[in-house]
């Protein structure tokens, strides 16, 4: 029985029709960053799109999870409320949500595995067994803890503790759409942007802020592994379908050469596609308590980490 | 304040001097950060001593007194954010500050009010319900909600469960409470006081932002009155919070007598 599942997110129907789902073992239907995102999954008006990506989802035998605004307003929960109810014959796996609100809402009135997301700021072992009898069985835990105090959560608790495996780092939410209100574009024309201040860089996506790096752990998965963690995630989100196939691809090789007891199990052409997809390099700084951007590790040379500040082996 | 005895004005103290000047204040309570273990600087923060003399003072002038805890300890120094809480109990203040929910939940076991932290990042009611369930008393929005949706949840949320900051900081880069860009670009973990690890760079876990997002020019923040106190008495919140800490306490009175000038005004004349 394989001991890791992949998980990755995508916004809407098309994105995951494109998905390579061999390497791919759930995935979170929604982007919780904005409800507006055309198309978006989490949007109660697509409950339809919603039925027919988890039963698409389901027929391949992959896990489908709802997913929920990160910061809703009462507004929001309302709309939240009526999504639960329409759910009827939608045979999901879990329930994404980031504000605690919404996992008292969900956990009152739908009986649904909660998976706790990045936006919920979780930081210890005492606020991961406390919102377990709120229903939450998956954590993402916050990404500015290091990997010490990720270990020590793992072994305080019984709860599920998701690995940020890869992927742009989620770094804010804002009330206004930078897209819709600084670049003047309608929500038809979403993308997103990238916000260059000299050497610093980071990826807008209207509501939401991200790394314009990609955080990435490919070094550091057998240590994940063998301390018990299950859930590798990358994050798919304003990603197209290619990168997410590419890299779930190379994790799940991975994965599957430390199961297999290959020491250097980190082939070069996989750190070569990683340096392809990862336009302005890689970033793990906060596993070793330093700044998010820094990475620290032997396989990307230092001009491939994209700052004067990498570390070169 | 016989004449709006519900009201609360709560004003920041940095220091015993801030107590002793705004105790002369229509300033109703107070709060002041634990050093290294509050959303506030370093140097605007109180160590225990001091903590100890300044609920002492405000007592004796009948005003009340809260102790900010609102930094989120790490995982490994929970224990020790609990011992360090334990010698606060010793000093009674009148409520404690705080947004980790585990913290909330041992501090309300210990018999302690608690106030819910604008850093809980409270926007809608069941937030609001949440954070009671673990025993909060009293929960301060997100700075992030208009005036409808505050009325939106003092409709459903009984307001004396309500705080609202009307004077301070508002972030436009990120929801206040779940930003990393700072600790993103710059991060630094410093021990601190009784504190094992302070990292820099990280506004939840050491108060420190370096607002690297400003470098962006996206004019991340604004610093002002954010709320109308009379709209928000209008429906029945009754506790605002006043930010500024650093401020000269000089100024902050000025804007305390200015604001509760305002409030009777409106309530003599039963303008609401």
């Amino acid at each position: 029985m394989k001991n890791y599942e992949i998980y990755t997110h995508v916004e809407d129907i098309e994105k995951l029709k494109k998905l390579n789902l061999e390497s791919i073992d759930g995935v979170y239907l929604g982007d919780p960053t904005c409800i507006e995102y055309p198309g978006n999954l989490a949007n109660p008006k697509n409950i339809t799109l919603l039925k027919e990506a988890v039963n698409y989802l389901k027929e391949k035998g992959k896990k489908a999870f709802l997913v929920s605004l990160a910061e809703p307003r009462n507004s929001d929960l309302k709309l939240l409320f009526e999504f639960i109810e329409n759910l009827q014959g939608i045979d999901a796996d879990g329930f994404e949500a980031h504000n605690m609100g919404a996992i008292r809402l969900i956990r009152n009135t739908l009986n649904i595995p909660i998976h706790v997301g990045f936006y919920a700021n979780i930081y210890t072992h005492e606020t991961v067994n406390l919102l377990s009898k709120y229903n939450a069985k998956v954590f993402y835990l916050n990404p500015e803890l290091s990997l010490d105090e990720i270990l020590f959560i793992k072994a305080h608790t019984n709860s599920e503790i998701a690995v940020f495996a890869h992927g742009k780092l989620p770094l804010g939410i804002s009330e206004a759409c930078f897209i819709k209100e600084e670049l003047d574009k309608e929500c038809s024309k979403c993308n997103s942007v990238i916000l260059t201040a000299g050497k610093w860089k980071l990826k807008n996506v209207g509501k939401g802020t991200f790394s314009a790096k990609d955080w990435c752990t490919i070094e550091y998965l057998g240590t994940f592994l063998e301390n018990g963690f299950r859930i590798f995630y990358i994050n798919g989100l304003r990603e197209d379908a290619i990168y997410i196939n590419t890299l779930s691809e190379i994790y799940k090789n991975a994965l599957e050469a430390i199961n297999n007891g290959v020491k250097n199990y980190i082939k070069a052409e996989w750190i070569e596609k990683i340096l392809l997809l990862s336009e302005y390099g890689v970033a793990n700084g906060y596993l070793f308590k330093e700044a998010g951007y820094k990475y620290v590790g032997r396989c990307f040379y230092e001009e491939a980490i994209n700052t004067s500040t990498g570390r070169k082996h | 304040m016989k004449d709006l005895k519900d009201l609360e004005l709560i004003a920041p103290v940095s220091c015993i001097n801030d107590v002793l000047v705004l105790s002369d204040s229509k300033a109703t309570a107070f709060y002041a950060g634990l050093y290294g273990w509050s959303r506030a600087s370093r140097h605007n923060e109180l160590d225990g001593d001091e903590l100890k003399e300044a609920i002492e003072i405000a007592k004796e002038r009948s005003k009340r007194f809260y102790i900010s805890f609102n930094l989120i300890p790490g995982p490994l120094e929970l224990n020790q954010a609990k011992k360090v809480l334990e010698n606060m109990f010793l000093f009674k203040p009148d409520a404690f500050i705080v947004t980790d929910i585990g913290i909330i939940k041992f501090i309300r076991e210990n018999g302690f009010e608690v106030h819910a932290s604008l850093g809980c990042t409270s926007i809608n009611k069941e937030d609001v319900r949440f954070l009671m369930e673990i025993g909060a008393k009293r929960v301060v929005l997100s700075p992030h909600l208009d005036m409808e949706n505050i009325k939106d949840i003092a409709k459903e949320i009984n307001p004396a469960n309500l705080e609202v900051m009307i004077w301070g900081t508002r972030c436009k880069m990120s929801i206040m409470g779940i930003c990393r860009i700072s600790s993103y670009f710059d991060l630094e973990e410093k021990p601190i006081g009784t504190r094992y690890s302070v990292w820099e760079g990280s506004p939840k876990r050491s108060g420190i932002c370096f607002k690297s997002c400003a470098q962006f020019e996206l004019d991340p923040y604004t610093c002002s009155e954010l709320y109308s106190p009379k709209e928000l008495f209008k429906i029945g919140i009754r506790y605002f919070k006043m930010g500024g800490r650093g401020m000269k306490p000089q100024y902050l009175k000025n804007l305390i007598e200015g604001m509760y000038e305002e409030l009777r005004d409106l309530y003599s004349c039963r303008r609401y």
